[in-house]
């Protein structure tokens, strides 16, 4: 594990699989680098394409720091994260391909959005028309990662326990990722890059993923039968992101 | 060659069981130790196990979208008798075609 250090001095833990041309690995909410790629066959699936690989533990999460703070969570403060990994991994001027799931494509877009440059292609996982914190909104994730006070909405309630409840877990940094994210919109408007979103079809999270691949101007593929949790591993996706990212 | 059964392993996260999602292999494929096996759900998120072994896929003891409990038996491997003597654990007599549970979880 290597330490990017941002400018206003937190550490983002990040580590390089060997092979060609490496790919940025962006984790969703409550999860890490660990959990989101390696256990569920992403680094592998990878390296038998002959890829690389660069995996990154989001600030709040992982091994990263964990400000408690929630303008620390600005999607444009994570995407800096990104690009401060980025340079710290020494790739020069040559833009990566970019996959981001759940919340870590929010992030994804965020860099496209602040530092289009830095993307060749992207690939957005597990997300939908409306980002889910701010969909759920603040009093919900609060609720439950502070106040340990369950919601009606009961996707929202496994996905923020599951985060709440991993080990290592700071729930007051959660807390304030999930009310800093939630505190904007990304924008809606064709990407410069060739951009693929793929969901799951008994996915809640992704709802109206059609409707935000028509607005970025993305190709969209959609797993049959795998919900929000199930799609992250599944061959299907692994597939359709590596024809993706070799056409 | 020799048959050799493989469990489901040990998860983490106090984890007693996990569904299978999908096989990532066929019946009769040879697959390499450390390629993908097979797609695994539990309680917490969902994970591709690899083949602990080199070996040809003999029989799934578990259908997908099936439950199978930690130590249960999950997938049973031809493999050359003697890369099999090197673990000791050749079973004498053709698998069990039901499933058994091994063990009770601690708590």
């Amino acid at each position: 594990m290597f330490y990017a250090v941002t400018p206003s001095g937190e550490t983002i833990a990040h580590r390089r699989e060997p092979g060609a041309d490496p790919v940025l690995l962006v984790h969703g909410f409550g999860s890490d680098a660990e959990a989101t790629w390696n256990a569920t066959g992403w680094l592998r699936a990878l390296a038998d394409a002959g890829r690389g690989a660069i995996v990154v533990d989001l600030r709040g999460h992982g091994a990263s720091s964990k400000p408690h703070d929630p303008s620390a969570y600005r999607t444009s403060v994570l995407a800096a994260d990104l690009a401060a990994v980025l340079d710290s991994e020494n790739l020069g001027s040559a833009a990566v391909d970019v996959i981001g799931y759940s919340m870590g494509s929010q992030v994804a877009r965020a860099l496209a959005r602040d530092a289009p440059e830095r993307i060749r292609r992207l690939v957005l996982g597990g997300i939908g028309q409306h980002e889910q914190l701010r969909l759920w909104g603040r009093d919900a994730t609060q609720s439950v990662l502070l106040d340990d006070v369950d919601v009606e909405d009961e996707t929202a309630t496994a996905i923020l326990r599951a985060a709440a409840d991993r080990p290592g877990a700071d729930r007051r940094a959660l807390a304030a990722c999930a009310a800093g994210v939630a505190s904007e919109d990304l924008p809606v408007g064709p990407l410069p890059m060739p951009t693929l979103i793929v969901v799951g079809e008994a996915d809640p999270v992704a709802a109206g993923a059609d409707a935000l691949a028509s607005g970025l101007g993305a190709g969209l593929e959609v797993v049959p039968k795998r919900n929000h949790q199930t799609t992250l591993s599944s061959r299907a996706f692994k597939s359709a992101v590596l024809d993706f990212l070799s056409a | 060659m020799a048959k050799l059964t493989f469990d489901l392993p040990d998860l983490g996260e106090g984890l007693i069981g996990a569904t299978v999602l999908e096989w990532l292999v066929s019946i009769g494929d040879y697959v390499e130790r450390g390629a993908p096996l097979v797609e695994v759900e539990t309680t917490k998120s969902a994970v591709e196990l690899p083949s602990p072994r080199s070996g040809t896929v003999v029989e799934f003891h578990v259908d997908e979208g099936h439950d199978l409990l930690v130590g249960e038996t999950l997938v049973t491997f031809d493999v050359p008798d003697d890369s099999a003597g090197i673990v000791g654990t050749v079973p004498a007599e053709a698998p069990p075609k039901r499933r058994v549970r091994l063990s009770l979880p601690d708590d």
